[in-house]
């Protein structure tokens, strides 16, 4: 499985969010954001989603998809 | 979380029978040690099955306090609106679901291709262990690909 480069913990800091409270706001636990944030675990379209949500950004802004554009 | 909690209800209620009918397993186990009923395999000498009814209540109580484990944490959590949610994201994370996925779909590889070595190697020794190992594996495949033409349709 190939890994994904996202902006969440970026966006933690400048929220001055834990990953415990961001996980808790999303519905999931903190080693799933942990596993997101390191880019062992790539989160489904619905979390994906809820997370972009909870910043107020869209998926593409947390999200980097470049490399499945080659 | 109403849905999660009725389904919590049901399983709390299969949890408490199962734990029963294990506690009734054990006192009998421990009524037949006694002598005071007859509760003994037919196989093997006296001594055989005084062991084996040794592992039918080791079992009972082993899987028994598992099991009213689960139910006392799941009677907690439906008293106490936080330790649902968390109870209900720890079961529902689509990470755990990913790791438990993938790691049944190994296991399942893995004991398919151990038990048909086994089979075959076995089969020069004993022919009923032979027979036995490749029924269960060939009970296990079919079993595996039945849910993927399930899975298959459904999704």
């Amino acid at each position: 499985m190939c890994s994904m480069k996202t902006r969440i913990k970026e966006l933690r800091k400048q929220h001055k969010l834990s990953q415990e409270e961001l996980a808790e706001a999303v519905g999931t636990t903190r080693q799933t954001i942990t596993s997101i944030e390191v880019g062992k675990y790539i989160a489904s379209l619905p979390l994906a989603y809820k997370i972009a949500h909870h910043f107020g950004l869209t998926i593409e802004e947390v999200f980097d998809f470049s490399d499945l554009e080659d | 979380m109403k849905e999660y909690k009725e389904k919590l209800k049901t399983t709390r209620v299969i949890l408490a029978i199962a734990v029963l009918i294990l506690f009734a397993f054990t006192v009998l186990s421990v009524l037949s040690e006694c002598g005071v009923i007859h509760f003994a395999p037919v196989a093997g000498d006296g001594h055989w099955q005084s062991r084996w009814r040794g592992f039918i209540c080791g079992a009972s109580v082993g899987i028994g306090a598992m099991i009213l484990v689960g139910l006392i944490r799941i009677s907690k959590a439906m008293g106490d609106e936080k330790e649902l949610k968390k109870l209900y994201v720890k079961e529902n994370d689509e990470r755990q679901r990913q790791i438990y996925i993938s790691a049944r779909s190994l296991a399942m590889q893995i004991f398919v291709i151990f038990g048909l070595v086994a089979g075959i190697v076995v089969g020069y020794f004993n022919v009923t262990v032979s027979i036995t190992v490749l029924a269960c594996v060939t009970i296990h495949s079919l079993i595996g690909l039945m849910c993927k033409l399930y899975y298959s349709r459904k999704y």
